[in-house]
């Protein structure tokens, strides 16, 4: 595996911060995650960032909240992450807190607003919401 | 290993290649038409919005291969980067038969007749390479009709600035809700309009339908095959003649010449990596700016020790591509209609004669918009990057944003280079291109004024908040790369004449868009066009 189970809840709640679920489907169940798992497997995106900096996210927050990460309300998640976003933090990170962070962004991103052959997009949810509609 | 002898070969079989292929072989010359590439077809893409020519994230939907094609890019702090076909600083044009013909959004802009004029209406900026084209405007003209009606354009009359020409063979793209809303207000403005002319179909014609309007035109191979490339025109008119013969998966390795340095004919490596040598007694070059470049640079030999048409460092200078600026704004109405490709109106007020600024640019509504491209290029500061407010954004503002954009007549700086990387080699062990350099820093001055053109019409079209971004300074080649081997009549600072042939070997020609002097304030295809359609029709008129 690519990731390991605690780092894969860890992803899981991250995403589910990017994209949350509201009226329309969140970022995990719109299948970001299998879209980064596929970056993953084909070297696509650093594993190490990935890794390092999930492992770093639950370890800030155990040390903020005493928490795994994603136990944490919404909130407090947000909280968390607009902190790693601008490279404020309290652990000792071996990655750049503001790099892991946006490119967790831009993947999330591209997953969730992408071509769904790549895993994320689920059945074209993402652009049935913003009324990107294909034709021909 | 050595093949039959060829009246000419022409080595790449984009937007010129297929034209100088198709004009020798019509008028019964053998053609050896050599391209890189593969087909690119609809049948293979899988319209991937992270892997196109669009957005190339993580790849490509055409050649050339993410592997042993590198480049070599300096950024505008000196520091050198290897970069991978994909990847920003490559500047990549599609590998493969039509090239970028195949994949672009076809917009069919003539120069404007100052565009060939800069340096005597405008002076030269210090520090700049700009100058006049030693061919004007009306030189072109038939040629660039010649395009219109062979590779075929619809659209409407020229706008007030453009000299009068003949009617395109196709009427306009229908009227978008857009262009309606843009075209009013240009007109409460007092500017001059006219519907964007595309290069595909907007009736049936040739044997293959309409546009279908769907909505990934630009990036993307067409699925009704409306989109009029070199790959569904005149390649096939070349073939038809019996006297072409392409073959694909061939890339050129040198240009060769005879002891006293005149071109003799090509070596390439075939499909199967097979070197072969071929001789011809003319060779037309169409390789796109960089590759074009890179290729002469390669074919040095002791009479022509610094590479081919190179004797004055010339060959590679002057690399140029487009700077784009403009705005966007949210509409209190939906403006979205998914009716491709999408550019509708345009306006040609501020090409030239502008106050203080030199030269201009036009500005035109943008290509149906895959949703990623939308979200990398037009979130406005305010809008965090994630989270709720993120996607409560993208519910309202992909169908609410109107975008108004457009290239700027580049001024170029001979800083802005191509030559060969001293260690990093392609797969088949020849040196990489090695890109350096920025654009004129005049540039910048341009595209602010235009910037603010953008912002001026869609406030006027009635949208709501508009935002754009300034423009910085970087080196610029693109899917417009042009300006590498210049025209000129002086060989000392030019690499073709006026007829597009290398000075000081009368049997090498060039069909690309490294010839451009400047590259207009206009996509750049249909100049490409026509010029390859005068320069194929010049060596047969001296044959």
């Amino acid at each position: 595996m690519v990731l390991s189970s605690s780092q894969f809840q860890i992803l899981r709640a991250a995403m589910d911060r990017v994209v949350p679920a509201d009226t329309d489907q969140g970022a995990w169940e719109a299948g970001c995650g299998d879209f980064l798992i596929r970056l993953l497997e084909d070297d696509l995106v650093d594993r190490e960032l990935y890794r390092s900096g999930l492992d770093s996210l639950d370890k800030e927050a155990n040390e903020l909240y005493q928490n795994s990460f994603d136990k944490l309300t919404s909130d407090e998640q947000d909280d968390l992450l607009t902190s790693v976003e601008v490279g404020s933090v309290f652990t000792r990170w071996s990655v750049f807190p503001g790099l892991f962070f946006r490119t967790l962004v831009k993947n999330t991103m591209e997953g969730y607003y992408g071509s769904s052959r790549n895993g994320g997009n689920r059945d074209g949810l993402a652009w049935q919401m913003i009324g990107f509609e294909v034709t021909g | 290993m050595s093949s039959p002898r060829y009246d000419s070969i022409v080595v790449g079989a984009g937007a010129g290649g297929g034209i100088a292929a198709c004009v020798l072989a019509e008028a019964g010359k053998s053609v050896l038409l050599l391209e890189k590439g593969d087909f690119i077809t609809y049948a293979d893409e899988p319209r991937d919005h992270l892997r196109n020519h669009r957005l190339s994230t993580y790849g490509h939907n055409t050649g050339p291969s993410l592997v042993g094609n590198p480049r070599v890019y300096v950024d505008p702090d000196g520091v050198e980067r290897v970069v991978r076909p994909h990847e920003g600083g490559y500047s990549a044009i599609a590998s493969g038969v039509g090239s970028g013909t195949a994949v672009y959004g076809g917009m069919a802009w003539r120069f404007h007749p100052l565009d060939f004029e800069m340096a005597s209406t405008y002076g030269v900026p210090p520090g700049s390479s700009l100058a006049d084209w030693p061919i004007s405007y009306d030189d072109l003209a038939p040629f660039y009709e010649r395009v219109e009606w062979e590779i075929g354009v619809a659209g409407g009359p020229p706008a007030s600035k453009m000299p009068p020409r003949r009617e395109y063979p196709m009427p306009r793209m229908p009227e978008t809700k857009k262009g309606r809303w843009l075209a009013d207000a240009a007109n409460r403005l007092g500017w001059s309009t006219q519907a964007v002319p595309i290069l595909a179909n907007s009736v049936d014609r040739a044997g293959r339908p309409a546009c279908s309007h769907c909505q990934h035109c630009v990036g993307f191979a067409c699925p009704v095959d409306a989109k009029n490339g070199t790959q569904n025109t005149v390649v096939p008119r070349a073939l038809a003649s019996g006297n072409c013969k392409l073959e694909i998966g061939a890339a050129a390795t040198s240009v060769t010449t005879d002891s006293t340095g005149r071109v003799t004919g090509v070596t390439y490596l075939n499909s199967y990596g097979v070197q072969v040598e071929v001789t011809s007694e003319i060779v037309v070059l169409a390789c796109g700016a960089v590759e074009t470049a890179r290729l002469l640079l390669l074919s040095a030999s002791p009479a022509n020790p610094r590479g081919i048409g190179n004797a004055y460092d010339m060959v590679g200078r002057n690399l140029q591509g487009h700077v784009y600026t403009g705005a966007t704004g949210i509409m209190p109405e939906q403006a979205y209609d998914g009716i491709g490709p999408g550019p509708n109106i345009a306006t040609l007020e501020f090409n030239h004669g502008n106050e203080g600024i030199v030269g201009g640019g036009m500005l035109c509504d943008e290509f149906v918009a895959m949703p990623l491209h939308f979200l990398l290029n037009d979130r406005p500061a305010w809008i965090p990057s994630w989270g709720k407010a993120h996607k409560d954004w993208m519910r309202m503002a992909y169908r609410h944003a109107l975008q108004v954009r457009g290239p700027i007549h580049e001024i170029p700086s001979s800083a802005s280079r191509v030559t060969l990387s001293s260690d990093i080699k392609d797969s088949n062990g020849l040196p990489v291109a090695r890109l350096s350099g920025t654009t004129h820093r005049e540039s910048l001055k341009i595209a602010e004024f235009m910037r603010r053109k953008a912002e001026i019409w869609l406030k006027e079209a009635g949208a709501r908040e508009i935002w754009s971004f300034p423009t910085t300074l970087g080196l610029s080649a693109g899917q417009h790369q042009a300006g590498t081997c210049r025209m000129g009549h002086d060989r000392t600072n030019s690499v073709v004449d006026e007829s597009c042939r290398v000075h000081g070997h009368d049997n090498l020609f060039i069909a690309d868009g490294s010839v451009h002097v400047t590259n207009g304030g206009f996509n750049p295809v249909l100049t490409i066009m026509a010029l390859a359609f005068r320069t194929s029709e010049g060596i047969l008129n001296r044959w």
